[in-house]
Order: C-alpha cells, then structure tokens, then sequence
C-alpha cells in the first residue's frame, strides 16, 4: 500500500531524509518514531503528496505520488500535527468541504459523518465555528475529516493529542479495526508506550535515515528490560547521557 | 458540486467571517461581524461623502477624474492590505495540501475569490459616484454608464496590476513591509479626503475646485485622468470612437487579469511545493542596541525583559504595528491638511499676523489622544497563550505594573518622540521658530507621557500581548477613559492657544503639565483606591 523508494529531501544544504526505504502492507499498523529533527515531518509530507522529494519514488496504493498525486491522494486519510483545519467554518461545513474534494456522494458523506460525530461526541459541538474549539475538538474534527472517505492509508500524526481517555481508546479501537479490514496505518507518534501496544511494526528514524524497520517484539527484544523507550534511545544516541544527565539536575 | 465550487464556497464563507473582525467568543456564524460589510460601508462613506461634496462644484471631467483615482487607490491598497488572506494564502497547505485538488482547480477557485471580492469593493466604489454624477449638469444616464464601465475596468486592472508588482519578488508570508506602507497611505488618504471635502466648503478661495479644473500637467498624464476623459468624451458625446476605446479598455483589464492568474498558479505551485518551508526571518535586533535601550529604559531585569519582548513584538508583529495605523496616520493627516490650508500657525505668536494656529494645535492634541489607543493594542496578538509567561512571572497579573511600564516606555521613547520630533522640524520649518516649535512639542510630549501613566490602568495593561486578536476592545471598559482623554487633550490645547502667547502664561501653562505629569506618576507608583477601582474592573 505504502512504498518508498530511495527517498531523499533536501532543504538547500541540509539533507533531511538520506535515501530511505521501507514498504507498508495492507493490514500493517507501522510506526514511525524519531528524535525531533529526524525526518518524520518530512516524510509525511511526501508521502501525502505535500511535498516533492529532491529523489526517489514514493507510491501508495500503487499510485506514484509524484506523476499520480491526486490517484494517491485520495487514497489516504491524513491527520496532521496540530490539526490545523480552517477555524472560520463549522465543523459541519468542514466535514461537507472534506467529504466533496474527496468526491464523495452527499448521502454518503452525510451518514458517514453523522456516525463518525455520534462516535466521537461531537454531534453537539459540529455546527459552531472551529476557532471556538478545545485542543481536542480540533483533533476530533481533523480525525473525522480523515476517516470520512474510508481510505485505504491512514496517515496519522500524533493522532491522540489533546483526546480524552474515552476518545483516544475509541480512535485505538477504529485503528485496529481498519487495519484488520485491510488498511494500512502510519502512525507517528513521540508516546512510545502507545505504539509499543498498538503496532505490528515499527521503524525508527535517526539524522535522515532508518535505523531500525522491525516486527514490535523483535524490537523490544534488542534491549533487556524489553523497552521500547531502551531501544530507542540505544539507537539514536541521545547527546545527554545518564551521568549528564545527573551533572545537570545537581545544578539545578 | 465540483471541488471548484466547494473551494469557492469555503473561501467565501471565510472572507465573510474574516477573524480581523470577529467577536471573540462568536460560536456560530450569524455571530459574526463580517469585516467585509465594514469595509464595504466605509468605501461607501467615502465614496458618498466625496461625491455629494464635488457635486456641482466641478465639471464633469474633474468629477469622474476625482472618482476614479480614489476608488482606484482604495481598491489597489485593500488588495494589498489583505494579500495574505484573498491572493495567496500560505496556510492553505497545512489544511488541505495533502487533499485530492487539482493545482489548476485550487488556483482558480483562489483567483475567483480574489475577483468576489474586488467586484464587491467595485459595487461599493461605484454605486454613489455613477449615480450622483449622472445628477451633473451636463451629464445623464450615459455618464452613470460610462462611469460604471470605466470604474469597474480600473477598480480590477489597477489592483491586478499591483499583484503583478506585488509578486516581483515571491511572496514571503512574515514579509509585510509593503503591506504596512500601503496601509498607512490608504488610511492617510481616506483621511485627507474626509477633512478635505468638509474644509472645501468652508474655503473662501475655492482652491480645492480651483485646482481640479485646472490640474497642473503632470495630472493628465495619469491614467484615471485618460479614463476620465473617456467618460466625458461619452457624456458629452464629444468622444467619436468611444466604443473603439472602450473595447481597448476591457481588453487591457482581460489581458491584466490572465497574467495576474498565470502569476498567481505559478506560486501556487510553490506554494504547494514546500515553498511555506522558506520563511523569512527578520534580523533580530542588534544586540548591543537592544540592550542599551533596555538597559537605559529599565532598571530592573524583569523591566528590561519586558521592554525587549515588547520592542521585538513591534518589530516583528505587523498586526499591531497595522493597529497603531490608524492613530499615527490621523495626525499625519491632520498635519498634512494644516499645510495645504495654511493654517499650521504658531501658537506662541500673539496678534492676527501670520496663519491660524489650530491645527498646530489640532495636531499635539491628537496624538496625544492615540496614546492610550496604542496602549490597548499592546495587550492583543495572536501569541496570547504564550502570556501565561508574564502572568506566571514575578510581577504578572497579581503584581506591579512593570510589564506595562514597558510598554509605555517603548512606545513613547520609539513611537511618540519620533514623531513629536518630525512634527517639530516641521513646524520649526514652518514658523522659522526652532525654540517656539521645541516648545510645543514638549508641550505635547509632557501630555503624552502622562496620559500614558493614567492609561495603565484604564486600560488594565498589566500583562501585555495577552488577549487574542479581536476587534470590539475600544468599546466598553476603556471607551469612558479615551472619552475623558479626548476632553482633556481638547480643553489642554484650549488652554495652550490662550496662554502661550505671552512669557509668564505660557511658563504657568507648562507648570501646570509638570504637576499633571507628577500626578498622575504618583497614582501609578502609590495606587491609590481609584487606581485600584479600576484595577478591579479588569480583574
């Protein structure tokens, strides 16, 4: 569903991503950490079509994202970081905006949208204007947004930010669900004990390249007390290191 | 629909609730106040305060020629002002950057909205000038059709063609030094306008009428001038090839607008691109001036803190140096009108001779009266969450007024002293008095200062940069406050028109300000209970 080819972005000077490759299947939750700075952002912007790599192939659902855009874009529900969404329109006109660039059928979009508000509390809340919402309103209003089309890559960006309990454990329960009909997830995310529980695999992203692209427990069987926390920081070399680490908090 | 008309409609459904205007608790739409209904009302102010002024003062050429370069100035300068928002917004690519549309399809819908809202400024720049010119003597229905034509090519081909002079450079989204000149040149003008129609008709020499019929050479040579002439070629049936013209007209205002719409795909693209990557920094300021500013102008660190903040906000925050426009471009008007009408005179000269002095004084009193205005809009920006910094700081919202004090200080030592110091070149350069003009400018600079200690309070600006962005503050709490500085400026200048003009009244008079400056930094310092009254109303 998700391939990546040799992918390589450069900002001037600066190489963001240094030719990295990794395939996502259907059915596949994959996720995708690294330190701040890594090339995550970046990634996700190619693969949704955002920006063009500097070289390599990007395709998803058998779509190049360069040459096909919008055949690979329609393809993928994103939710960015941040959930940035337009604030001067009601959550309903947003969704109504989302669900037609997606050329969805207006009854279609309507009764998809009415469940997906029911699910997730909002149905109250969708006809006021967006700048009114909390953090996680927004987050919610995004998240409907892209699972309104039922796409076949679900693209997900800090997705539980800002969720309450109940939320965040519904959006788990909706991301296990569509993998198991088939869709493929991206799920990037600095909360490692979540990604730890919800993902098949995961890749870990260091300085533009990929250092680790495994199955989630041969993962945590790299380090000893079976942490994903361990491996992480075992393999992106964090500059603080314990004994600084306690230099820096006696000065405190 | 087809995502053209999807994009379309959310664009426009956004133009109208435009945040710039919106209450801040608004929820639903119909709570709202669209910024679009308020410009389009003042654009029909002026238009209908100018027409009604010239009608029958001139003929029909100066009249049209008159109509035509305001409408067309206030149109190019709105497009301008609001680049960011109805040509080329950069935020498009965070919400729907990612979404199936078509390059092509998002430029089009974004160049529609862009000709929406011209054509809605066109109506309201038109409407009062066609109809009432075609009450012209000499004029008729064919004048409010030719003009209706004419204004309509000019009010789309002269802000397409700022865009194509706007875009020379790309775009960059914090750039917006272009935008702060054009808005201040568009307030100055709409205020020249205002006062210059109303001072027409007390003028004697009928020199504005004068000069409009007969306009030195230069005026021909401008385009609105040419249009003009068409108008009146029509009108008056003078004009043998007037729909010749007329095709030529509509064919440059087509041509305009497909190369305006190329130019604008072609960032677009960009846009969509990664070009929201590239932002462009300004310089941050050079630290060794920063600090001995602050250094000077505070005595503690977290006075120089809040001194530093502030004066990189103004420098780096074009929205509040858009707020404190309109306040500075009044007295730029003010003073420009006092030139042109002679009436820019010295106040400390007893006796008839030589110009009136009551704009010189106009002048002082109104910038004194922006000074807490300017103060109020320290306390907006679009960074407000991050106040819980200042909040949270020793001497936040349960303490002293020292991030305040910052405030003032930067605004009256970077804003109000530069331009107490140009007024008085000029009015030095007017009278040929250096020591009369220093005199009234510290005349005003003592009434600027302590109206500055009386609004920290009034205005309750005790964390600055700590409430979101939203119009509606001048209402309410701080309206009885500006009234009582509008009083108190105007009877300051009363009492300066009648007291400078001998030695020993005009000594009393600046003895007066000393201890109303004294005064008025002791309530600050002690916070006596009137202070604190106030204080709880912003609690």
């Amino acid at each position: 569903m998700i391939q990546v080819r040799d992918l390589r972005i450069r900002y001037g000077q600066f190489e963001a991503l240094k030719g990295i490759r990794f395939d996502i299947g259907p059915g596949e939750i994959v996720g995708y950490l690294g330190p701040n700075g890594a090339g995550k952002s970046s990634t996700v912007k190619v693969l949704t079509g955002v920006l063009t790599p500097s070289a390599g192939s990007v395709a998803i659902c058998g779509h190049d994202v360069a040459t096909q855009t919008l055949a690979a874009q329609a393809c993928i529900g994103y939710v960015p970081e941040s959930a940035p969404a337009y604030a001067l329109l009601t959550g309903v006109e947003y969704l109504d905006l989302v669900a037609g660039l997606y050329g969805m059928a207006p009854d279609k979009s309507t009764e998809s949208a009415r469940l997906l508000l029911d699910a997730f509390g909002m149905t109250k809340i969708a006809p006021r204007l967006i700048h009114t919402y909390s953090k996680g309103q927004r987050q919610k209003i995004v998240l409907i947004a892209a699972l309104l089309h039922e796409p076949q890559v679900l693209i997900l960006d800090e997705p539980l930010d800002g969720l309450d309990v109940d939320s965040a454990r519904k959006v788990k329960e909706i991301i296990v669900g569509l993998a198991a009909k088939g869709r493929s997830v991206l799920f990037c995310s600095h909360t490692l004990e979540i990604v730890q529980k919800l993902c098949h695999r995961i890749i870990i992203l260091h300085e533009g390249q990929i250092v680790a692209d495994q199955p989630t427990e041969e993962i945590l069987a790299r380090s000893n007390d079976h942490s994903l926390e361990s491996v992480f920081r075992q393999l992106t070399k964090p500059e603080t290191d314990k004994a600084d680490m306690a230099q820096i908090i006696a000065g405190l | 629909m087809t995502k053209f008309h999807l994009l379309l409609r959310s664009l426009l459904l956004m133009d109208l609730r435009g945040q710039h205007y919106a209450r801040a608790t608004g929820a639903k739409p119909s709570e709202l106040i669209p910024p679009l209904y308020w410009v389009v009302g003042q654009y029909l102010f002026i238009t209908a305060v100018l027409s009604l002024a010239l009608f029958t003062r001139i003929d029909v050429l100066p009249y049209a020629f008159v109509m035509l370069t305001v409408s067309a100035l206030l149109s190019v300068s709105a497009v301008v002002v609001e680049f960011n928002e109805v040509a080329l917004n950069f935020t498009d690519v965070q919400v729907i950057g990612h979404v199936p549309v078509p390059r092509r399809t998002y430029a089009m819908a974004r160049f529609a909205n862009l000709l929406a809202y011209l054509m809605l400024f066109n109506v309201a720049l038109i409407i009062f000038p066609a109809i009432i010119g075609a009450g012209q003597r000499g004029a008729g229905w064919e004048y409010a059709l030719a003009y209706s034509f004419a204004a309509g090519c000019a009010n789309l081909f002269f802000p397409m063609l700022a865009i194509l002079l706007y875009t020379l450079r790309p775009p960059e989204p914090d750039k917006t030094d272009l935008r702060d000149l054009v808005a201040w040149v568009q307030i100055i003008l709409a205020l020249v306008v205002f006062y210059g129609a109303q001072m027409m008709f007390r003028d004697g020499q009928h020199r504005i009428e004068m000069f409009l019929t007969q306009p030195p050479d230069w005026v021909r040579w401008l385009p609105t001038w040419w249009l003009a002439e068409w108008v009146a070629g029509v009108t008056q049936h003078t004009s043998g090839n007037w729909l010749t013209i007329a095709l030529a007209i509509g064919l440059v205002t087509v041509l305009t607008g497909w190369l305006t719409l190329y130019r604008l795909a072609t960032f677009y693209r960009a846009i969509r691109n990664g070009y929201e990557n590239v932002r462009s920094e300004r310089e941050p300021l050079p630290a060794t001036w920063a600090l001995t500013l602050s250094n000077w102008l505070a005595k503690t660190p977290a006075g120089r803190s809040s001194i530093r903040l502030t004066l990189t906000m103004l420098q780096r925050d074009s929205d509040l140096r858009m707020r404190m426009t309109p306040q500075l471009a009044t007295v730029a008007a003010m003073l420009l009108l006092g030139l042109f009408t002679a009436q820019l005179g010295n106040p400390f000269q007893a006796g008839d001779g030589g110009s009136p002095a009551s704009m010189s004084i106009v002048v002082i009193a109104l910038l004194v009266m922006s000074v807490p205005t300017m103060m109020h809009n320290f306390l907006y920006s679009r960074d407000f969450e991050a106040s819980w910094l200042l909040a949270s700081a020793p001497g936040g919202r349960g303490g002293d007024w020292r991030h305040g004090h910052g405030v003032r200080r930067v605004l009256l030592w970077l804003v109000v002293l530069p331009v107490l110091l140009l007024l008085g070149l000029v009015f030095a350069w007017r009278w040929g008095d250096p020591l009369a003009a220093a005199a009234h400018v510290w005349f005003g600079w003592m009434q600027c200062v302590a109206v500055s200690y009386f609004a920290l309070p009034a205005v309750g600006l005790r964390v600055p940069f700590s409430e979101p962005l939203a119009r509606g503050g001048l209402g309410g709490r701080i309206a009885p406050f500006l009234a009582a500085v509008s009083l108190a400026a105007t009877f300051m200048g009363f009492l300066e028109f009648f007291m400078a003009k001998k030695m020993l009244t005009a000594v009393l008079f600046a003895g007066l300000l000393l201890c109303l400056l004294v005064l008025a930094k002791y309530m600050i310092s002690a916070e006596p209970s009137t202070v604190k009254n106030l204080k709880r109303l912003h609690s």
